[in-house]
């Protein structure tokens, strides 16, 4: 390894491991609290050279690094505080689409059988966007549950749209996961050391798991890190169209009847549709938000990226 | 052939059940909003819920631990503007019964949702009322349009993309320094969301105007003009990435091939090999990406056309032009046909340009 490749590969280590520890610690880290009490009605503020009340949200200064939103919370720490939720929920997703789409997958590559159907559910689940199978479902839940009306922490309806989001972006997602590790562990079925294996009388779930399974484990993590973004990328495009998770509060702008649903945690999505309706009049919203968004999944594929090279030259 | 015809129907119909089966979901819901009551939620050292609660009249607290108020009957959204013009009520929400969730409703929903369709009923577009008539149009009437409008930047969009990538990825290969350019310019544009790239361009499009006092590209669509340079940008620019990739990858495999150092010891240059012989070798690599680059530019013109409010097949239900739709199922159905149409088109021209060196038995 040169040193140039020794230092991609500790740079991308680090920002990999910075990103976890943010997510965890982020909500004790970040610098001001996102709670009633941070509420800020208006401020004297310098406008033209003259003093004047002014109404959040206030552009990015030294106290509000990222600006803040229409309550006049902290854009950084909310961001810095939602990360723990965006980040799990995704992962969540990218694990259960493995847990059911990994033994499918590998049962019918090895068992021979059922591999024609899963081809056949993944072409159709991966010959048209994602988003055409999401939208339609989870938007007519959204209003059916009244979630766009703002509930409640805790509303039993939040808690039916985050499980029927969860299952359905698990869904969308298993078929081409089962389809390619079929492949995978159909090639491996046909080696000669599979086939003795099954003659001395072993049964496909030995086979999957003492033959199979030990030579996909790099390509399983490669495959998880890279299914980690497509879910990402899948929870933005549900974002931009209004559909977000984890409830927030309704906020009454001064135009009658002009609301604004926004985020009480600070989830990266809800804070992203909030910035892309706001982005004509109060751009640092989507920036910031959509900023740190394209940061995460930047940092994740350097990391797959360098990741795959280093395995590539060990081997 | 009959298998292949076959299996493509199999597709089609999948894409729509798929479609139907999870857009009539929501029908199984069924979640009352209670008119009579309303959560109210104070600023701490503001306002107490009881103060506030006494400056409204005709209402009463009815569970102070959960801030549930209650207000005259039937009058819970009139009441809501009341409440949140009192000073120190941080948000005032509607009260929503519990879901209850029933398989015979959707199991109705699905069956009256293929019965519409087979009547012909696509759904309804109701435009957001400008005096006090509610207009509504069944989607017929705007889908011809619809198309032509995405299709204006869809499909200059879909070639420029698959175009540069092919360049970008020949270049590349021929001149290593701008190979190594491009190959990071990949990396960093595969991380940006879609939803980022239209941000970022609008973003630009406001800054131009502020610098130069007129309208450089249009961001939005108002009553007249479609915005071209978002929708045509976003679209491009993930079939160049994929095809990029694809192709790179695919001519560094070839490079090492058996023929090509055969023609650089008889003397040809890099350039010719790769021009003349490599490449008719990658076409194979390259259109087997196309399904998926199809898939991906459709799903970034649907989040552009959303976020430019442009009237078209796949962004429309955003816009504020309309109230409410009940179109989208058909929509989808659409999109999802554009996609099956095009990915038939690249699996025709992959018949017909690669040769099958697959054994017959004789």
């Amino acid at each position: 390894m040169t040193t140039t490749q020794r230092y991609l590969y500790l740079t991308a280590w680090s920002l990999f491991v910075l990103l976890v520890l943010l997510a965890v610690f982020g909500g004790w880290l970040k610098p001001h609290g996102i709670g009633p009490d941070q509420y800020i009605s208006f401020e004297k503020r310098m406008v033209g050279g003259e003093e004047r009340y002014v109404v959040p949200p206030y552009k990015p200064d030294g106290r509000f690094l990222f600006g803040t939103d229409h309550r006049g919370y902290d854009i950084l720490s909310l961001l810095m505080n939602g990360m723990k939720y965006t980040l799990s929920f995704a992962l969540l997703v990218t694990l259960a689409r493995f847990a059911a789409g990994l033994p499918l997958g590998l049962l019918a590559g090895v068992k021979g059988r059922g591999r024609g159907a899963l081809s056949s559910l993944q072409v159709i689940f991966s010959a048209v966007p994602a988003i055409l199978f999401v939208f339609p479902a989870l938007v007519g839940i959204y209003y059916t549950l009244h979630v766009d009306m703002g509930l409640p922490p805790g509303h039993p309806n939040l808690r039916w749209f985050a499980a029927f989001s969860f299952l359905l972006l698990t869904f969308v997602g298993v078929f081409h996961i089962a389809n390619q590790f079929s492949d995978r562990a159909y090639f491996f079925a046909g080696k000669p050391y599979v086939t003795a294996a099954r003659l001395m009388g072993a049964g496909s779930g030995r086979i999957i798991l003492r033959h199979v399974l030990p030579q996909l484990k790099n390509e399983i993590l490669f495959a998880f890190l890279a299914e980690f973004v497509q879910v990402l990328f899948l929870m933005g495009q549900l974002s931009v169209m209004g559909i977000f998770l984890f409830g927030g509060e309704i906020f009454d702008m001064e135009s009658p009847g002009y609301v604004v649903f926004l985020t009480t945690s600070g989830e990266w999505c809800s804070m992203i549709a909030y910035g892309a309706k706001m982005m004509r009049y109060f751009p640092w919203i989507i920036l910031s938000a959509g900023g740190v968004f394209t940061a995460t999944i930047l940092i994740v594929q350097f990391f797959l990226s360098q990741l795959k090279l280093q395995h590539e030259r060990r081997a | 052939m009959i298998r292949n015809i076959v299996r493509a129907l199999i597709i089609l119909l999948g894409v729509v059940a798929g479609i139907i089966l999870l857009s009539s979901m929501n029908r199984a819901f069924q979640s009352k909003l209670d008119m009579d009551h309303l959560y109210v939620f104070t600023y701490e050292g503001r306002a107490t819920l009881p103060e506030i609660v006494n400056k409204v009249p005709e209402t009463r607290i009815t569970d102070a631990s959960s801030n549930l108020v209650e207000v005259p009957p039937g009058k819970a959204r009139q009441f809501r503007r009341s409440f949140i013009l009192k000073d120190g009520v941080r948000s005032v929400m509607m009260v929503s019964g519990p879901a209850s969730f029933s398989i015979t409703a959707y199991k109705d929903a699905v069956v009256n949702q293929v019965r519409a369709f087979a009547k012909g009923d696509l759904g309804y577009l109701v435009r957001t009322p400008t005096s006090s008539k509610v207009t509504q149009h069944p989607l017929q009437h705007y889908l011809q349009q619809m198309l032509e409008t995405s299709l204006t930047y869809f499909l200059p969009g879909l070639a420029a993309g698959i175009f540069v990538g092919y360049l970008g990825a020949v270049i590349g290969a021929v001149r290593s320094g701008l190979g190594r350019f491009f190959d990071g310019l990949h990396g960093l544009v595969m991380g940006i969301p879609d939803f980022f790239i239209v941000a970022l361009l609008q973003l630009l499009g406001i800054y131009l105007v502020k610098l130069t006092d007129r309208q450089v590209f249009k961001i939005l669509q108002y009553n007249e003009g479609t915005p071209f340079l978002i929708p045509f940008v976003v679209i491009a620019v993930f079939p160049a990435v994929l095809v990029y990739g694809t192709l790179k990858l695919a001519i560094q495999r070839e490079l090492t091939e058996s023929y090509v150092v055969t023609g650089m010891a008889k003397g040809l240059s890099h350039r010719s090999i790769i021009w003349k012989h490599v490449l008719r070798n990658t076409t194979e690599d390259v259109l087997s990406v196309m399904p998926k680059v199809v898939t991906v530019s459709l799903g970034g013109m649907v989040i552009a056309e959303s976020m430019s409010h442009i009237v078209g097949i796949g962004g429309y239900y955003l816009n504020p032009k309309f109230m409410t739709v009940t179109s989208l199922p058909a929509t989808c159905i659409v999109l999802g046909g554009m996609a099956l149409i095009f990915q038939l088109f690249f699996l025709l021209l992959r018949k017909w340009l690669v040769v099958s060196t697959r054994e017959v038995a004789s």
